[in-house]
């Protein structure tokens, strides 16, 4: 990683995890529709899983990294329960209730450490070979563009479908057959696997993880990120995340004012792109898709 | 018709209760395979809630419904649907933001109840796409195909919507007013795809509101009052019953 210094990488790496976090939002709430506020809820299960197991009985980070991906889509199928009966505002309101109590468990069960937090998580390593932060970041990149490949694959696939239909028109999509409970579960279920990933990395990346990073600020940045970008589309999150996920570094001589500028940021796209900026109705596409016709139109 | 047709579909006693009304009650008749049967009556007679218990979309209080000599009571609408039973709605349900082809291709996808890795699978699969715009061109929407489905012209959403329940193979097709806000020529263009639906083999249950409209197409007409059954008959039959003149004209002031 010659001309990256240390500082860049660890931005590329929280920039890394970020992705993961919008493509798994981006999978329940823009492909399937179902609005999930709680998202940092598997991001906390993926990061507790990964801390506990490592610290307390020495597992190895390519087991654990795998588990809390396992666990937190386990826990994406139980929240992903209430939106067989709950729509839009109230699955808002549940899921977000749901994000609270999972940080309270966080903050007051003996085992996660409580307001102390989880630390001494050690940083991945093979054999004798210790990674190092470039090696780390390479590690995030990898599995963000395995999950750049694994959303764009399912946005193709006929489960993609079956969830725009679903998001399109739920009542409809039962009548044509489609087993929409099945629909949400999975999407809840890969969806969650993602943040349970991003929460495991980011148990790695810091060392120390506690409650305070798996709060309702986490959820809502996620959110922010998808619906900035351009909710439903694989380059809208990557965007999202890209630019949320820099922020604070960006702002940093802007510190204190940060939520501001988020704030106003996110309202200047919902007034002038209310699509996010790389939507599928944005300026941006439009113009590429035009652009793309009268291409084809020229070379036939 | 001097032998009597089997029955696809018998429903017996249904009665679905909101609350303190009573939307069905006690509705008996059968639909017999291969016939177009029109079910008609005032605004608020209950024909939609009875579409919506006899797929699956709400469950009924009390009675029976029986598909092809299977009693389907209570069973789920996506149940329903790979059963051989498809829908169209009043006020037309098309996955808006999907195109015309992928409309189709949902419902045919969906008939072919893949697993998850089936559902791994390409959903613009070479094959599903050709058989989505054998459908569209069925209807006349061949050009349409890559076209949002919201930014259809309102008759060609009604046909989509056709195009979209037919693709589900079904036996029995229930049409929920399908030429409602309609012009005349497109009218008569839909009455012809039913036509040509029922002599591939397709039994219609067809929900309408203007009579005058079914009585050349249909075989078999059910009226429903109030949520009551109040006549059923061959269409000449049923148009003359005093019964039924009451229903339309003595209601028409409160409509």
């Amino acid at each position: 990683m010659v001309g990256l210094d240390s500082y860049a990488l660890t931005v590329g790496i929280v920039v890394g995890i970020w992705v993961l976090m919008a493509l798994g939002l981006n999978i329940i709430t823009g492909y399937a529709g179902q609005v999930s506020l709680g998202h940092a809820a598997f991001y906390a299960f993926g990061a507790y899983t990964t801390a506990i197991l490592t610290t307390n009985l020495g597992w190895s980070w390519f087991v654990t990294m795998p588990l809390s991906v396992v666990v937190a889509a386990g826990l994406g199928v139980l929240l992903g329960l209430p939106s067989l009966r709950l729509k839009e505002d109230f699955l808002a309101i549940v899921t977000l209730g749901l994000g609270l109590v999972t940080q309270s468990l966080a903050l007051y069960l003996p085992f996660t450490g409580g307001s102390l937090g989880i630390g001494g998580i050690p940083y991945p390593s093979v054999g004798s070979f210790s990674f190092g932060t470039d090696t780390f970041f390479l590690m995030v990149a990898i599995l963000a563009a395995l999950g750049v490949a694994l959303s764009l694959w399912l946005d193709r696939s006929w489960i993609g479908l079956g969830w725009r239909a679903l998001r399109d028109d739920e009542l409809a999509a039962r009548a044509m057959g489609l087993d929409v409970t099945r629909l949400k579960v999975l999407a809840f279920a890969i969806g969650a696997g993602y943040a349970g990933l991003a929460g495991s990395l980011l148990a790695h990346h810091l060392g120390f993880i506690i409650a305070y990073n798996f709060g309702f600020n986490e959820s809502i940045t996620a959110l922010a990120m998808i619906v900035v970008g351009g909710m439903g589309t694989v380059r809208g999150a990557l965007l999202g995340a890209l630019l949320l996920g820099m922020a604070p570094e960006l702002f940093r001589p802007l510190a204190e004012y940060r939520m501001s500028v988020y704030g106003a940021l996110i309202v200047a796209v919902m007034v002038f792109q209310p699509g996010g900026l790389l939507g599928e109705r944005s300026w941006v596409a439009r113009r590429l898709r035009a652009r793309s016709l009268k291409w084809r139109a020229k070379h036939g | 018709m001097a032998e009597p047709l089997p029955v696809l579909l018998e429903i017996h006693g249904l009665t679905r209760r909101f609350g303190g009304v009573t939307a069905l009650s006690e509705v008996s008749f059968g639909v017999a395979a291969g016939s177009i049967t029109s079910l008609i009556g005032p605004n608020g007679a209950g024909k939609t809630t009875l579409f919506n218990v006899v797929t699956g979309i709400i469950r009924p209080t009390g009675g029976r419904v029986v598909f092809e000599g299977r009693d389907v009571t209570g069973w789920g609408a996506h149940h329903l649907a790979r059963a051989g039973l498809a829908r169209t709605f009043q006020n037309m349900r098309l996955f808006g933001t999907l195109t015309a082809r992928e409309n189709v291709i949902a419902a045919l996808g969906a008939r072919m109840n893949r697993g998850f890795f089936g559902g791994l699978r390409r959903s613009q699969d070479p094959k599903l796409v050709k058989e989505a715009e054998k459908l569209l061109a069925f209807v006349g929407l061949e050009r349409q195909a890559g076209e949002v489905a919201r930014e259809l012209p309102y008759g060609m959403q009604r046909r989509l919507e056709l195009a979209r329940a037919v693709a589900l193979e079904p036996r029995l097709l229930l049409l929920d007013e399908p030429t409602a806000g309609l012009v005349q020529a497109e009218i008569e263009d839909l009455l012809r795809l039913i036509d040509d639906l029922r002599r591939r083999g397709m039994t219609v249950l067809l929900i309408e509101h203007n009579m005058g409209l079914v009585m050349g197409h249909s075989d078999h007409v059910v009226v429903l009052d109030h949520g009551a059954k109040i006549a059923e008959g061959d269409p000449a039959g049923v148009s003359a019953d005093p019964e039924v003149i009451e229903a339309y004209l003595g209601r028409e002031d409160d409509e």
